[in-house]
C-alpha cells in the first residue's frame, strides 16, 4: 500500500449464506408490503392527476379524437404521473418487505402494480378514472347499465375508443416500468445493467479456475 | 451455499433512471405525435 492510501479503509459487505436445494428457490411474497405499495401508487397517481387537472394540463371529459388533442403538458403529467406513482409504489412495497436483492425487490414492485390494476378498473367503472389524468380515463368503458345509444350516435366513437385504449395501455406499461425501477431502487443495489453480483461466481467454476 | 455481496448503490444511477426514463418517454411520445 502506498503512502497516499487512506489510514482507514472501510468496506461493507452483507453476506447472506443460504443453503442450496429446491426449497430456497421459492420467492417469498410479502402481501402487506404489496398492498401498501399499491395504495401508495394510487395515492400518488391521484395527487399527480389532481395537480394536472388543477393546472389545466388534463382536460376532464374531453374525447380524444386525434392523439394530438392531448396537450403537451397533459402528456408530461400523464407520463410523470404514471411513472412516479408506481416508482413510489414499488419503492414502498420493497422497502417494507426489506429486500436487499434487486430481483426480489423489482418482483414486489411489479406485484404492487398488478394489485393496483383491478383497483384502477373498479375506480374507472365508478367514474373516477379521469381523476388520475386523461390517459387513465381510457380504462373506463361504457358501463353495462348505461345506455349505448349515445355511443352509436357518435361517429368518432371507434377512433375515441382506440385512442383511449392507446392512452390507457401506455399509462399501464409506464407504470409497470416505474414499479420495477422503484423496487430496484429500494433494494439499494447499483442500478446498472452491467452490474454483476458475486452469486454468479459458481464455486465449482472458481475451483476449476484455481486448479 | 451461495454468497451474495451487495454494495451500495450510486446516486448517479438513481438520477439517471428517475429522470432519464420519463424524460426520454415524453420526448419519444411527443415525437410520434402525441400532445402536439
Amino acid at each position: 500500500m502506498g503512502s497516499s492510501a487512506p489510514d482507514v479503509y472501510v468496506e461493507e459487505h452483507n453476506v447472506i449464506i443460504a443453503p442450496g436445494g429446491t426449497a430456497t428457490r421459492a420467492w417469498p411474497v410479502y402481501w402487506s408490503a404489496i398492498w401498501i405499495g399499491a395504495l401508495s401508487a394510487l395515492a400518488v397517481g391521484l395527487i399527480f392527476g389532481f395537480i394536472g387537472t388543477a393546472l389545466g394540463a388534463h382536460q376532464v371529459g374531453k374525447k380524444i379524437v386525434h392523439l394530438h388533442d392531448l396537450s403537451f403538458w397533459g402528456l408530461v403529467f400523464s407520463v410523470a404521473g404514471a411513472f412516479f406513482s408506481f416508482v413510489v409504489g414499488g419503492w414502498v412495497a420493497s422497502s417494507i418487505a426489506g429486500f436487499r436483492r434487486a430481483e426480489d425487490a423489482a418482483l414486489h414492485g411489479a406485484i404492487a402494480w398488478l394489485v393496483a390494476q383491478p383497483m384502477f378498473l373498479v375506480l374507472a367503472a365508478f367514474g373516477a378514472a379521469s381523476f388520475f389524468g386523461t390517459w387513465y380515463s381510457g380504462l373506463a368503458g361504457t358501463p353495462v347499465w348505461a345506455s349505448s345509444s349515445s355511443m352509436t350516435a357518435d361517429p368518432n366513437a371507434a377512433i375515441i375508443a382506440r385512442n383511449s385504449a392507446i392512452g390507457a395501455v401506455t399509462a399501464m406499461l409506464i407504470g409497470l416500468v416505474g414499479s420495477c425501477i422503484g423496487g430496484w431502487l429500494a433494494s439499494g443495489e447499483p442500478m446498472s445493467l452491467t452490474y454483476r453480483r458475486a452469486k454468479q461466481e459458481r464455486p465449482e467454476r472458481v475451483r476449476a479456475r484455481a486448479a | 451455499m451461495e454468497l451474495f455481496i451487495i454494495e451500495g448503490g450510486s446516486m448517479a444511477y438513481v438520477i439517471m433512471w428517475l429522470l432519464g426514463l420519463p424524460l426520454s418517454l415524453i420526448v419519444l411520445l411527443w415525437l410520434v405525435g402525441i400532445g402536439r
